[in-house]
């Protein structure tokens, strides 16, 4: 069992890494976008290619980002029966969800690889003169995000696994009854989750 | 009814099967689309989703949202909010009610700067809620004002359900902002209404705070300090506001310059540092993300369920209803105030708006019009239980004295303010349409 949660720590700090890199795009976002506004503003130019970063650094940010954000935020549950099932059942749940997302994650990244394949191979680059060519290493960034998102989710599953395997916690160590809402995985609620 | 029909709704039934028995939202989804998506077609549909899942996270117009959140969280660094809340609260203190009303009015501040619905109400509960408590306020009451004024950031422009609602209706960012702008003050009044009203019919609800404890701080000092927190940021928003409504720069432009901008504010609060910087774009990050998580699963869903004919079923529903097109919006508004208890906002806008959008099209209601009743509905979503995010965050920081109960029971007066407002918008439809046309959109 301390193997399998060596494993898991590995796999979250791997996932907490990337994410810290990728969290410096929002602000080169907002570094270009504001260049690029300043620029046509006062000077009256600028160019295709940087304002195609624009887009392009929106993609690294969400795609990227994913498995960062599941691995604090948590998935959203919705409680309307989990909460009157056995903290046993609740586990038994949590663990084959987390299979699932596996699949679906996985099943998502399978299917964009012939996607990045065929930019590839057709070359294909921005329509307009003057824009970033190489359009295939933007769409790898959909295989690469959901190849994070599913080393997190088997991260997440092998806690999954643990929570059904090992005995339940004492009573206090509960969560306070929870209010419809619950965050799954390591994260609690943090000032800055939000919408 | 065709095979495929039925699957669509087997697919509904699924989607709701599997989120009572507390699967993520997202897994239940992107489950229900692939598996009768598949049923329904088998692979062919697969192959339409990476491009599907690309074009989401390369929609121009859903640049704005990191953009603004960026903003948002950095201005929520300056810690705004509670300078805010020391202020106005000294003012508005003197008033049965008052506090409530500060709280509200710095809902409505919040909302326009940092616009982040799980900050402001965190921040606002640690602040105001044991403070209040102190003074003997009613407990469900203080609640629900401070859950109900952290949402407000939701329809006050610049809001990410804006963004999004632009994108999916087909309107520029700039006229829905300009559209919600008077729908989300007028329900601040109410709400600021609401409070005085309660402080004349039940004063011993919302005390005021004793003058003794205003006065350890003098008029002068406190509008000074009310200029000095309050001035710089609300100045920015203004700016940002102002330049996308009157049409100088485009919204992500405008954005861009707000986070650019929320730098310098918190660097002139003397807060800013490289790792304020770093803990903003985390912020970011995570939270830009987590909306795509939702958005790339919804997008699984909603492929399937169009496929399946989903659409051709939701029309045959509104040829039952009697009346006309108004009865159709009532209904439309219903459905999506009854979902606002189980999903998100993100989800109902981006699943259900679109399934109405060719009713609406059809008989040329006005989609300016119709936007703001929906972001104002979708505002209600926030506050119902089991599924509202406002009470998570307050039952997140609330002592452990106040039950959950108390919160519940805090926020209904406010969903029912709130349906006000949306009757009001829908027998008013100028509140939302006037701004817009007046400004030439």
């Amino acid at each position: 069992m301390q193997a399998i949660k060596r494993v898991a720590d590995g796999l979250d700090w791997f996932i907490d890494r990337v994410g810290r890199i990728t969290g410096w795009c929002a602000f080169a976002l907002v570094c270009v976008m504001a260049f690029n506004v300043l620029l046509r503003y006062f000077f009256r130019t600028g160019s295709v290619a940087m304002q195609e970063l624009e887009w392009h650094l929106m993609a690294p940010i969400c795609l990227l980002g994913l498995s960062y954000a599941l691995l604090h935020d948590g998935h959203v549950k919705v409680d309307i029966l989990y909460g009157r099932f056995s903290y046993r059942t609740q586990k038994i749940i949590d663990l084959i969800s987390m299979v699932l997302v596996c699949f679906v994650v996985g099943l998502l990244m399978v299917l964009s690889l012939p996607y990045v394949e065929q930019s590839y191979s057709i070359g294909e680059k921005s329509p307009d003169p003057g824009g970033l060519e190489n359009r295939w290493i933007l769409k790898a960034l959909l295989p690469v995000g959901f190849g994070l998102l599913l080393i997190q989710s088997i991260g997440a599953t092998l806690r999954a696994f643990i929570a059904v395997v090992e005995p339940p916690p004492p009573p206090e160590a509960l969560p306070s009854p929870s209010l419809g809402i619950v965050p799954s995985a390591p994260s609690s609620a943090s000032p800055n989750a939000g919408h | 009814m065709p095979y495929t029909e039925v699957l669509a709704i087997l697919s509904i039934v699924s989607f709701f099967l599997m989120l009572a028995i507390g699967m993520p939202v997202a897994l239940t989804l992107a489950v229900s689309g692939l598996v009768f998506g598949y049923l329904g077609f088998g692979p062919v549909l697969f192959n339409l989703l990476p491009a599907r899942i690309f074009g989401v996270t390369a929609n121009y117009t859903l640049i704005a949202i990191p953009l603004f959140v960026f903003m948002g969280v950095m201005l929520e660094k300056s810690k705004i909010a509670d300078d805010l809340m020391d202020v106005i609260g000294h003012l508005a203190g003197g008033l049965r009610g008052g506090m409530g009303i500060g709280i509200i009015l710095v809902g409505v501040l919040l909302g326009a700067t940092t616009g982040i619905v799980g900050a402001t109400i965190v921040t606002l509960g640690l602040i105001t809620l044991p403070a209040l408590m102190r003074r003997n306020y009613h407990v469900p009451t203080a609640c629900g004002t401070i859950c109900a004024s952290g949402t407000l950031g939701q329809i006050i422009p610049p809001s990410t359900i804006l963004i999004l609602l632009a994108d999916i209706l087909g309107q520029s960012v700039g006229t829905l902002f300009a559209a919600a702008l008077f729908p989300g003050l007028m329900l601040s009044a109410i709400f600021v209404i609401y409070m005085l009203v309660l402080g004349m019919v039940k004063p011993e609800l919302v005390p005021p705070v004793t003058l003794a404890e205003r006065e350890t701080m003098g008029r002068g000092e406190l509008w000074l300090k009310a200029a000095r927190v309050g001035l710089p940021p609300v100045a920015l928003v203004l700016a940002v506001l102002g330049s996308i409504i009157g049409g100088i720069a485009a919204p992500t432009e405008a954005a861009s310059m707000g986070a650019l901008g929320s730098v310098l504010v918190v660097a002139l609060s003397g807060r800013f540092s490289l790792s304020v910087l770093r803990e903003t774009t985390l912020s970011t990050t995570r939270i830009t993300a987590g909306m795509m998580f939702i958005l790339i699963c919804a997008q699984v869903f909603a492929l399937a369920f169009r496929g399946l004919n989903g659409e051709a079923l939701v029309h045959d529903m509104f040829k039952w209803l009697p009346g006309g097109i108004n009865s159709d919006i009532l209904f439309m508004m219903f459905i999506i105030f009854v979902l606002g208890f189980f999903i998100e906002w993100i989800e109902i806008s981006y699943i259900v708006v679109p399934l109405f959008l060719p009713i609406l099209q059809a008989n040329n209601v006005d989609l300016v019009w119709v936007a703001a009743l929906i972001a104002l509905n979708l505002q209600t979503s926030f506050l119902t239980p089991p599924f509202g995010w406002a009470l998570f965050y307050l039952r997140s920081v609330a002592p452990p004295s106040v039950s959950t109960l108390d919160i519940y029971k805090g926020v209904v007066p406010f969903i029912l303010l709130q349906l006000v407002a949306l009757a009001f918008l829908f027998n008013f439809p100028q509140i939302a349409t006037w701004l817009p046309r007046a400004i030439g959109w």
